[in-house]
């Protein structure tokens, strides 16, 4: 619109707004067919015009909405991870207690608190102990099989050898035949089972069970799996090798034998 | 003196109405075409007495071709006729600074204009593609630009434009 030297518009200005004005309103009130059609050309061309505004506030409303996503998809891993942890954590916990089912025996389940790999005993720390009826020389165990032994107890917590650890001793039967011999840990998660004789017919896969002649084992708790034998002239007896039931490494959970 | 103005303007009017009304037609693609007298008339309006009479009596003029030609699209002419009155007074504003090819130019382009607004709100919802609306401005407004050629020529010797 025009405006005067005084920044007013001027009096054609104002004329050509109300005669505009009224044209249109005469136009529009009319509510023909052809007036709507004229009507609909008129929203698409101002649509047209008005698209690179609609088109800039879109890609606004876009980078704000990735912002928002963004941070919405990062929690939302965050919340996965977790989410993720707990459903390991319920998955194991059912496995215990499944297994606490099977066997016919009084377990008591602990934390495993601290591990002691690099000490003279190789064991780790639990957080049971007196207060919950611990004494010493009871055996432990976790999902898969034979873990150690309480060593000392205190109030809350307890000491528990590890089935690695060099000193560690348990009287053992392998395979279906069920032959007695006496497990010796050597590395890591492997041992060997002394006292097979030659005679016994012992195969690769077999299983290794406490043999219950202990005090402190009951029977039948999985210790090792035969992994290879050797048979030499000169020996008596056979040299088993076995490799342990149990997971040494990353322990979190397991039970105590009362 | 203001009386004579208004009743020469009536007069001008009434006439001008007439001649609309029995002149003949041209039928091109079945649309009947003729010249636009009511525009010559605005235009004589807006280069003699400027913008702001040319706005009101192309609204007034545009108001009248409504109700006489078409009932149907009350308004249009009006709309069309007010804006083609705004710009066609401002050759009237420019008159001293212009030379008479560009204000020649100017009508051309308005008249262009005027009959482009006409057809897009004549020819909308019916089947007339775009080539032939075009050829019908070309045309309505080339037979226009004669008609003012012709009545600035012979009626007032070169000196409305």
């Amino acid at each position: 619109m025009k405006l005067s030297s005084f920044g007013y518009p001027t009096k054609d200005s104002i004329a050509l707004f109300i005669a505009i004005v009224v044209s249109l309103i005469l136009f529009f009130s009319n509510s023909s067919v052809r007036v709507r059609e004229v009507q609909a050309d008129v929203s698409d061309i101002i649509n047209i015009v008005l698209s690179p505004q609609k088109w800039y506030k879109d890609i606004l409303n876009v980078k704000k909405q990735n912002q928002i996503l963004t941070e919405t998809v990062t929690q939302l891993t965050l919340l996965n991870q977790q989410l993720l942890h707990y459903e390991f954590e319920n998955k194991q916990l059912r496995e215990m207690l499944n297994f606490s089912e099977d066997i016919p025996l009084s377990l008591k389940p602990a934390n495993v608190v601290n591990h002691h790999f690099a000490s003279s005993v190789q064991s780790i720390t639990i957080d049971v102990g007196k207060n919950d009826q611990l004494v010493q020389n009871l055996a432990v165990i976790d999902l898969k099989g034979l873990l150690g032994k309480t060593i000392s107890i205190g109030e809350n917590a307890s000491t528990v050898q590890l089935i690695s650890d060099k000193n560690f001793r348990v009287s053992v039967r392998v395979g279906e035949s069920r032959i007695l011999g006496i497990f010796h840990p050597t590395q890591g998660e492997y041992g060997v089972i002394s006292g097979i004789p030659k005679s016994a017919n012992i195969s690769i896969g077999s299983k290794v069970v406490t043999s219950g002649i202990s005090d402190i084992y009951p029977s039948n708790i999985p210790v090792a799996e035969v992994i290879a034998i050797n048979i030499e002239d000169v020996e008596v007896f056979q040299n088993v090798v076995v490799k342990l039931s149990a997971t040494l490494h990353n322990l979190g959970y397991v039970f105590v034998i009362q | 003196m203001k009386t004579k103005l208004y009743l020469k303007f009536f007069g001008l009017l009434i006439v001008t109405a007439i001649l609309q009304v029995i002149f003949p037609s041209i039928s091109i693609k079945s649309i009947l075409l003729k010249p636009d007298l009511f525009l010559l008339f605005l235009t004589y309006i807006a280069l003699r007495y400027g913008r702001f009479s040319s706005v009101l009596f192309g609204f007034c003029l545009g108001f009248i071709q409504d109700i006489t030609t078409q009932i149907e699209l009350l308004g249009a002419f009006s709309f069309i006729k007010s804006i083609t009155g705004y710009l066609l007074g401002s050759i009237f504003d420019y008159e001293r600074i212009w030379s008479k090819q560009i204000r020649w130019l100017v009508i051309v382009g308005i008249y262009f204009v005027h009959f482009s607004i006409y057809y897009f709100i004549q020819l909308n919802g019916s089947l007339t593609t775009f080539l032939v609306g075009t050829m019908l401005v070309s045309i309505h407004a080339t037979i226009n630009l004669a008609f003012l050629f012709l009545m600035n020529k012979f009626i007032f010797n070169s000196k409305l434009v």
